[in-house]
């Protein structure tokens, strides 16, 4: 096996594994954890409908960070739309509902919304003062991620992105034939995928316990 | 700077506040990393602590609703910025990836300078949480400060005016103020005289009364300064016929351990519950204190004995909403003339969810209610909450970059009368009052449900 088909065929698989893996064991780790001190903060919303709702609209909208830091919230709610979006259109493209553009359009505005964070990190005064390398570090890897991605999903003419895609999905990855764009970007996304649970965007699960099992514990 | 501000010989002049005895500074960072170890050691501070300092993405969202650094625009104020100097050296000795990445993942090893900006930044903070109200990860910032503030008082930094009450309440006398039980008998005597000579009637004010069912502690001052307060008190618990007690020892609710020790606050919250369950009584009523309230809110159920953990914990709100909401009192809302705004303290709002009960009790005792704005969640805080009230030192920035939210919001309101259920809240707007002019006056909540009253001769 050669290092390209190692790439294409076989590091995507262990990329997902790791990815599922670190995050399953970040959120046993913290579940774990023995009971800790009661620091509710109020108001908690009463019921799990209300819980969800609560976690919806923040999710969704970003409304704490709309209601007090518009300019941040510009970049960030695009940056996590584009995220999300993008996997939303390319599943729907695998299925064959739509064309491929959607998730274009997507990762464009990631690349674009990542660079704004990035450069109002660096205008900012408050924020350059609270910006580490990590926070830095982070940003440049989506962007480069995006930047990738965007590269290799212009139609070429040897393989189609959809089709190993897919041939991914069916355990018959067909990979051989990826140009080094393609390559590039499938090596990426990996290890962007093995690397997000151990850093602190680690927030798509943390949130639970910041909020279920502090803010808004009961008893 | 006037003359009580000076700090005192014993006392490092760098400092804003006195400390009694600190460490050389050559001693400092191992104390501090290991007094660090041990809090991670007793485990119940782990998720909190894990998360918030690992999972911040410095949005800085805080900062846009810490009302300190909105008035002071001071670097040091920035709530993440105060949060990420624990966070470091967390990351540093703590965690896999800052001990192998170091500064690469926010990770710094810890310096004598860098303790020296947290015994300014930590006390910098009135721990109000209102910043993690809209915090979009919910970590609060407050609970860093308090841990912050443990280590620091490790080192021996804390502020005199703590520590000294403190040695008192946990000495001879039980209490903050020192007050010897004969002085605090004497003072039940004169409230039960004055309860006599306002209203015409005999109401007992009981003392270690086995199998009451409320077991009732204020905090110290109120004995002292807040006679109405206490008053009312006595008068809500008569009319709704209820079985209550005080106790004659540990009757003190005040607990700065709060705001900056576990052991203490284990220690005084102990010795608070010690007479509640020695006297069968089944209910803690803490009086009206935000600090107190949550400290017993909050840690009871960790740090409280095994055996008093069923003890049941209400704010003295809880108790006179509910003799409202089952009718048992009668109110006369015309006794209260005037127009009354309500500070909602944060230790009760934020810190015990205690929002609309007051309001409905208010509302029901005087004629002109309007609200402040922001309210609730979003209230400001008074600028003396942390424990800083009691710092004598920091009087001027408590009057400037602490409170003048807080003044500001209060002139708003053309309020006469400011409704504050919390005796640090209380200490904090009177300095206020004062020194920015506001010409309103600052009163408990059931001074004015004492006043609205109507008693019956049979009741």
């Amino acid at each position: 096996m050669t290092g390209s088909e190692f790439i294409a065929n076989v590091f995507p698989y262990i990329a997902v594994g790791l990815f599922f893996a670190g995050t399953g064991w970040r959120f046993v780790q913290w579940l774990a954890l023995p009971a800790h001190v009661k620091w509710t903060l109020h108001p908690v919303p009463e019921g799990l409908a209300s819980q969800l709702k609560y976690m919806a609209k923040e999710i969704f909208t970003f409304e704490t960070l709309y209601r007090f830091n518009r300019r941040l919230w510009v970049g960030t709610f695009c940056m996590h739309m584009a995220m999300l979006g993008a996997v939303l259109f390319l599943v729907l493209n695998l299925i064959g509902w739509t064309q491929g553009f959607p998730v274009r359009y997507c990762l464009w505005l990631l690349a674009v919304s990542v660079i704004y964070i990035f450069w109002l990190r660096l205008v900012d005064g408050n924020l350059r003062v609270l910006s580490s390398f990590e926070e830095y570090f982070n940003l440049a890897f989506l962007a480069v991620v995006a930047t990738a991605g965007l590269r290799a999903s212009v139609p070429h003419a040897s393989s189609s992105s959809r089709s190993y895609i897919l041939g991914l999905l069916t355990f018959q990855p067909g990979g051989t034939s990826l140009a080094w764009d393609q390559l590039l970007a499938v090596f990426l996304v990996s290890l962007f995928l093995i690397y997000l649970p151990w850093s602190k965007m680690i927030h798509y699960i943390s949130k639970y316990f910041t909020y279920h099992h502090i803010n808004w514990q009961k008893e | 700077m006037t003359e009580r501000h000076q700090p005192s010989q014993d006392t490092d002049p760098k400092y804003s506040y006195r400390s009694e005895k600190t460490l050389p500074r050559e001693e400092r960072v191992v104390r501090f990393l290991e007094t660090l170890r041990e809090i991670l050691g007793a485990k119940i501070y782990n998720l909190p602590l894990e998360l918030y300092l690992g999972t911040c993405a410095k949005c800085n969202n805080c900062a846009e609703q810490c009302q300190v650094y909105q008035t002071s625009g001071d670097q040091r104020d920035l709530p993440a910025w105060r949060s990420d100097l624990l966070r470091k050296v967390y990351k540093k000795y703590f965690t896999r990836s800052g001990k192998l990445f170091g500064r690469l993942v926010g990770a710094k090893a810890l310096t004598e300078e860098d303790i020296d900006d947290m015994v300014d930044a930590f006390y910098r903070c009135t721990m109000c949480r209102r910043c993690g109200v809209n915090c979009p990860l919910a970590v609060d910032n407050a609970l860093i400060t308090r841990i912050g503030r443990v280590l620091l008082e490790s080192l021996g930094f804390v502020p005199t005016n703590m520590t000294v009450s403190t040695r008192a309440q946990l000495g001879e006398t039980g209490n903050t103020s020192a007050i010897p039980k004969p002085a605090f008998i004497d003072t039940l005597d004169f409230l039960e005289e004055e309860l006599k000579d306002e209203t015409g009637i005999d109401i007992p004010i009981p003392r270690d009364v086995e199998g009451a069912e409320y077991f009732f502690a204020a905090p110290v001052s109120d004995f002292i300064m807040e006679a109405d307060t206490l008053l009312g008190i006595a008068k809500t618990f008569h009319a709704a016929g209820a079985s209550w007690t005080v106790s004659t020892e540990n009757y003190d609710a005040i607990n700065y351990g709060l705001f900056y020790s576990d052991v203490v606050l284990e220690k005084v919250l102990n010795r608070l519950l010690e007479p509640v369950h020695r006297l069968k009584c089944k209910t803690l009523v803490i009086g009206e204190c935000g600090h107190a309230t949550k400290s017993g809110f909050l840690f009871q159920k960790i740090l409280g004995r095994p055996e008093y953990r069923g003890i049941q914990l209400k704010n003295i709100i809880e108790v006179s909403h509910r003799f409202l909401r089952e009718g048992k009192l009668k109110l006369d809302p015309a006794k209260n003339p005037g127009v009354y705004t309500y500070h909602d303290p944060c230790n009760l709002g934020r810190g015990a969810g205690l929002y609309e009960q007051p309001r409905e009790l208010l509302k029901a005792v005087v004629q002109n209610f309007v609200e402040m704005t922001p309210n609730r969640q979003m209230n400001y805080c008074c600028g003396g909450g942390g424990g800083l009230v009691v710092v004598e030192d920091l009087h001027d920035w408590r009057m400037s970059a602490g409170g003048i939210k807080k003044a500001d919001q209060i002139r708003l309101t053309g309020a006469k009368y400011v409704v504050a259920p919390c005796a640090n809240c209380k200490k904090q707007l009177r300095e206020l009052v004062q020194a920015h002019r506001l010409g309103v006056e600052i009163v408990g909540l059931h001074d004015l449900i004492g006043k609205a009253i109507v008693l019956q001769k049979d009741a």
